[in-house]
């Protein structure tokens, strides 16, 4: 059995990031200085050769999916300034772990950084019963801020 | 009741049940570390534990054609020729081809790939794909055009920019005939990611492996095991 819970369009988690009028959608390509670390990080190859991301010159706005236990849960999150702003699980597909859409977990994300090794510069409170989520979201969070330290170095 | 009854009935339904408990406290801790086992990614390859879980498509697979790549589903996977490329999409709409980019959508989505198979990206309503498609084809001057429940869409992939219409005409991708080689493949892979040793040890540690009537057997295991459990503190009490 499968089934997916949209918790937030993808669209309109967009529109509310950027007050109803998000940016045209930029392209990064995945090059093999990004893929290592990639793997590093979410324990696997991104499996895209290419992502897309949003970006108003302010903050960015990345649209990411990583597997939980089976099935991939759609986040979006908002990163600025070497910072998480915000994470928002958009659409959830596994039959547990929903719980790591509710902000009492999301919020822990909000205002953290990279600190060496591309963790975390905290530690993420986990939720019983809902570990591969919680630990999808974490590599998700590194992930997004990882992509933004690489476009600032670029600029 | 004296003693010497209960003793007799405890030792009696310890035995029968000894290989139960040992199976389900074996299963039970492997259940239990099912991603570090990786259970729940090893498949299972006997045909007769498949053809017991009926695993296979319950529809044919149905395939569209673009220059001589197949994109294919059989229920919830789509493969791009043989290689599994989606593993829970509900509806194929086609497939086309964009110059070096094959480009196929479902479930509302756009999946990019280049003519080696290897995914360039996803796109989905965030990026502007409408909702409710029902057709992909192309126009003369190479874009992507989408028939959806809104009306007709045309995109340039590469700014990404979509404009709706009335009404375009385009050349529409239509389902073809897979080839009998290629569709005993997708079955054969079909059939060989379709259950995992997780999912018997599941059935076989409730009981439903064997039907409904297995998980009545399970609960009565296990109200021989409270019996066992209350009959020896019982014992134990009475000796003392």
């Amino acid at each position: 059995m499968s089934f997916a819970d949209t918790y937030l369009e993808p669209e309109k988690f967009l529109q509310q990031v950027f007050n109803n009028n998000p940016p045209e959608p930029k392209k990064l390509w995945i090059k093999k200085e990004l893929k290592a670390e990639i793997k590093k990080i979410l324990g696997h190859d991104l499996k895209r050769l290419r992502l897309r991301y949003w970006d108003d010159n302010t903050k960015r706005a990345w649209i990411l999916e990583e597997i939980g236990r089976d099935k991939p849960i759609t986040v979006g999150l908002v990163t600025s300034d070497g910072k998480i702003l915000d994470v928002k699980v958009l659409i959830f597909r596994e039959s547990r772990g929903w719980e790591v859409k509710y902000p009492f977990f999301t919020d822990q994300f909000k205002d953290a950084t990279l600190a060496t090794g591309n963790n975390l510069d905290r530690k993420i409170d986990g939720i019983s019963g809902a570990t591969l989520s919680v630990n999808a979201l974490t590599k998700l969070g590194r992930l997004a801020l990882f992509l933004h330290k690489y476009l600032d170095k670029k600029k | 009741m004296n003693f010497l009854f209960i003793h007799k009935w405890h030792k009696k339904i310890g035995i029968y049940i000894a290989i139960f408990v040992i199976f389900l406290a074996i299963s039970g801790i492997a259940l239990n570390h099912s991603e570090e086992f990786k259970l729940n990614t090893t498949f299972v390859k006997m045909e007769w534990l498949l053809d017991l879980y009926r695993i296979g498509p319950v529809s044919e697979p149905t395939g569209y054609l673009s220059s001589n790549n197949w994109v294919i589903q059989a229920n919830k996977r789509i493969y791009f020729n043989s290689k599994e490329i989606i593993n829970d999409a509900n509806k194929l709409i086609g497939m086309v081809k964009i110059n070096d980019t094959y480009v196929i959508a479902y479930d509302g989505k756009l999946m990019l790939l280049n003519k080696k198979g290897e995914i360039l990206e996803l796109l989905t309503g965030a990026e502007g794909v409408p909702a409710g498609m029902t057709k992909i084809g192309y126009d003369e001057q190479d874009n992507i055009v989408i028939k959806s429940a809104h009306g007709y869409y045309r995109v340039n992939l590469g700014i990404l920019q979509w404009g709706e219409y009335d009404f375009i005409n385009a050349n529409w991708s239509s389902t073809s005939k897979i080839t009998e080689p290629l569709k005993t493949n997708i079955l054969e892979q079909y059939r060989g990611t379709g259950l995992t040793i997780e999912r018997v040890l599941l059935d076989l540690h409730s009981g439903r492996i064997v039907g409904g009537w297995g998980i009545y057997l399970v609960d009565i295991i296990a109200l021989l095991f409270i019996i066992i459990a209350i009959t020896g503190i019982w014992m134990w009490w009475y000796k003392k």
